[in-house]
């Protein structure tokens, strides 16, 4: 005999800890499966893309600090790199060294904050702290060198703020050793554990072909067998002289996904480390035009975000302000594939596609 | 304190607005001049080819070429140097060539992966206009051609244009555009940016690509909440970011924001 | 089949370690130089030039000025920011020809009323300056509220 069953709407979220911010999903589900997912986004939506017209384009660079808040050097350099497209400016080689180390920096302490939410939303909780404790490590230099924990507003069209001491240098340096450690180590604690594999091994398949259609990046492609990456394959920066692999899977799973960012953590203390190595001398700003007033045209700069391919768009009229500023968050696109996804599975499960695909609402909503 | 310290920062700093000689501001052209960097390739698309070579040379003799790459570009007057605000009508469309090129050779500022004069060929009929923005090409299509050409850009072996990065508008006060910022996860290097151009403020209606790339329908839905431009087509046009009951389109520039 | 055993040997090794918190309010926490707290306004340098108040990108920092009718000098009547607005960005450090602004080391920002976040030269004087070097000048100063009553100033709009 059928059971009947009944469909339940219900909403998950804004406020439940799971969604990562202020993200809601509206949820149809039947008995355990998940028939529908309607996301509901926006709650952070602070409308930087209209003030941004208003403002001049360094005035511009706190505000992409506040966007996607976990990775605010890279939002940084995205825009950054945008005007100094426009402009033509060549930057010093050292800047652009110090550029690339904190943004591997801000990349590992992202990774690291989703690794350890990622896992509290599957219910471990030791993880987050190990992770947080990490992260600490991380923000406090950034700290030093910026001036601010998480909205840094480190980058200057023509290079970076302040210079870094050799001092900062050796105590990044040697943490990266530390962290390679700290790596192995949860490892062992998580990545081994046969509960959590089989709490993310074939949860939320996709192939090749459903990642290029809905336009995903970041590590929700590169888990599909992909190896798009904004810094190997269309490469900006001084990406070319670095010496780093891109981690790919093929299964297309969550599980996937959460190796590929363990991986990318390894990456990127390998990148910081040959920068602090290679780090030739030179001034940390380079020649840049007091007043910013690119030339009329329009310019699209793409970066390789912890979360995917992150990108600026700036129409320019020729005056010190942008016409029209548009900013392409990787998450953004990532989640509009949530729904796509999540038909059919179980609720716990889409709780964990959720956490892998590493949503900033910051990011999201802008 | 660090007084010393800070001091130094200060005179290497650019982006201070200074309150002395506000007759000091140059133009664009020449405030970038003076930054000029050296010959030497910033970016790694800049591959020496005959093409580049030629429209180098034009721009150090001061402008871009005569606009033979996009023929059919509505000629507008160009702005006025200095400008503030772009007029109303058409001139305030960013005519590539109607500045003086900002910089020398080092810039990548032609396509290297096709020749401009090729790609309005390729994708035949409904093509307005076809301009080079900071080595990208921009192609302008009339609004009914939309989808044909972008399945073209997304099937075709040249193109093979399967990653929508992004979908957003701009309003040009007198007209609003559509812009689909195309990228190849064949061709990572390769970008092309598709506008439909001069829709009316009104009335804006433009076919929807989701049936193209399913990565349209977010970004398309944004661009309705924010700039109200309705896409035929799509399947839940609704409101994205603003609550359902929102009066107006807050990326518009007649959009009253202050109450 | 064992590797959970790995998993808790990890935690057993962690449970040994130096702690890494600190008792809050007891104990502060360590302010790296150059980090970015609430301003100190120091108003005998200040030469009123606005450098500040036109590179804030949330528009907070008022400078009331007169120019001097011989010297033709700039005279600084009143410098004001409203600190509720405020990201903290450090921009008007950075222009700052004279160091008359600096970001200080205060982080504790919170406050019972927003009036008591509008910040007068009172307010931000730095450690050791007494209140004698806070200028009194003429003319009509901004005390906060409504922004769009706000004096004009010259903005690169």
């Amino acid at each position: 005999m059928a059971l009947r069953t009944e469909e339940l709407t219900f909403s998950l979220g804004p406020q439940h800890p799971s969604t990562h911010g202020v993200f809601r999903a509206m949820v149809t589900i039947d008995g355990e499966r998940v028939v529908h997912v309607d996301p509901v986004i926006g709650y952070l939506h602070r409308g930087t893309e209209k003030i941004a017209e208003w403002k001049t384009y360094p005035q511009i660079i706190p505000y992409t600090d506040r966007m996607d808040y976990l990775s605010a050097m890279l939002n940084n350099y995205c825009h950054v790199g945008a005007v100094e497209k426009l402009l033509g400016l060549e930057i010093p080689e050292h800047a652009e060294y110090i550029r690339i180390i904190v943004m591997e920096l801000n990349r590992i302490a992202s990774h690291l904050v989703w690794w350890g939410t990622f896992l509290l939303d599957l219910g471990a909780m030791s993880p987050f702290l190990y992770a947080f404790k990490d992260r600490q490590v991380i923000l406090d230099l950034l700290e030093e060198i910026s001036g601010a924990r998480l909205t840094y507003s480190y980058m200057r069209i023509g290079g970076v703020k302040r210079d870094a001491t050799q001092e900062w240098l050796r105590r990044v340096d040697d943490f990266m050793d530390e962290m390679v450690k700290n790596i192995q180590g949860y490892n062992n604690l998580v990545t081994g554990n046969e509960i959590f594999q089989s709490r993310v091994k074939n949860v939320g398949v996709y192939d090749e072909a459903f990642a290029k259609r809905w336009g995903l990046s970041g590590a929700c492609l590169r888990c599909t067998g992909n190896s798009y990456d904004v810094r190997k394959s269309d490469p900006y920066s001084l990406y070319p002289k670095f010496d780093f692999e891109i981690p790919t899977r093929t299964s297309g799973d969550v599980w996937a996904r959460y190796i590929i960012r363990i991986e990318e953590m390894l990456q990127s203390i390998r990148i910081v480390k040959q920068a602090i190595r290679n780090l030739p001398d030179g001034p940390f700003m380079g020649k840049a035009p007091r007043n910013i007033r690119p030339p009329k045209g329009e310019v699209y700069f793409h970066i390789e975000s912890p979360r995917g391919d992150m990108g600026c768009y700036i129409v320019s009229d020729g005056s010190d302000h942008p016409y029209r500023w548009h900013w392409r968050a990787p998450e953004f696109a990532n989640l509009a594939a949530f729904p796509a996804i999540t038909e059919g599975v179980n609720i716990a499960d889409m709780i964990a596609i959720l956490g892998a695909i590493d949503i900033v609402l910051g990011g999201v909503d802008r | 304190m660090d007084d010393e310290q800070h001091t130094n920062e200060h005179d290497e700093s650019s982006d201070t607005k200074r309150e002395e000689k506000p007759s000091e501001r140059p133009p664009a052209g020449e405030a970038v001049g003076d930054a000029q960097a050296p010959a030497g390739a910033p970016h790694p698309e800049s591959a020496p080819t005959p093409e580049a070579a030629r429209e180098a040379s034009q721009q150090r003799s001061g402008r871009l070429p005569e606009s033979s790459t996009s023929p059919t570009t509505p000629t507008s007057p160009p702005a006025k140097e200095g400008e503030k605000q772009p007029a109303a009508a058409g001139s305030a469309r960013p005519a590539g060539g109607a500045r003086p090129a900002p910089r020398g050779a080092a810039a990548p500022q032609v396509p290297t992966w096709i020749d401009l004069e090729e790609l309005k060929r390729l994708l035949g009929e409904g093509v307005e206009a076809v301009e080079n923005q900071w080595g990208t090409p921009v192609v302008t299509v009339q609004a009914d051609q939309l989808l044909r050409i972008a399945e073209k850009l997304r099937d075709d072996e040249r193109f093979r244009f399967d990653f929508l990065t992004t979908m957003t508008a701009v309003d040009w006060r007198s007209y609003l555009e559509t812009v689909y910022l195309l990228q190849s996860y064949e061709y990572p290097t390769h970008h092309l940016t598709l506008k439909v151009s001069h829709l009316d403020s009104d009335n804006p209606r433009v076919p929807s690509v989701t049936g193209i790339w399913e990565a349209a329908g977010w970004p398309e839905r944004e661009a309705y909440d924010l700039m109200g431009i309705y896409f035929e087509g799509h399947p839940d046009l609704r409101r994205l970011l603003l609550p359902e009951d929102w009066e107006g389109h807050p990326l518009r520039k007649a959009y009253d924001y202050i109450d | 089949m064992f590797r959970w055993a790995k998993g808790y040997a990890y935690t057993g090794k962690r449970l040994f370690e130096k702690t890494v918190t600190i008792q809050y309010p007891q104990q502060k926490p360590k302010i790296p130089e150059g980090w970015r707290g609430r301003h100190y306004f120091y108003p005998d340098r200040c030469t009123a030039c606005d450098a500040c108040a036109r590179v804030c990108p949330t528009e907070v920092i008022t400078v009331v000025s007169h120019r001097d009718p011989e010297t033709k000098k700039k005279i600084l009547d009143d410098y004001t920011i409203e600190f509720e607005r405020c990201i903290l960005c450090g921009y008007c450090e950075e222009a700052c020809p004279v160091d008359a602004i600096k970001m200080g080391d205060v982080y504790e920002l919170a406050s019972y009323a927003r009036e008591q976040e509008f910040m007068t030269q009172e307010k931000m004087l730095p450690p050791g300056y007494s209140t004698d070097v806070v200028v009194h000048g003429q003319g009509e100063a901004y005390r906060g509220g409504d922004y769009r009553t706000k004096p004009e100033k010259k903005v690169n709009h």
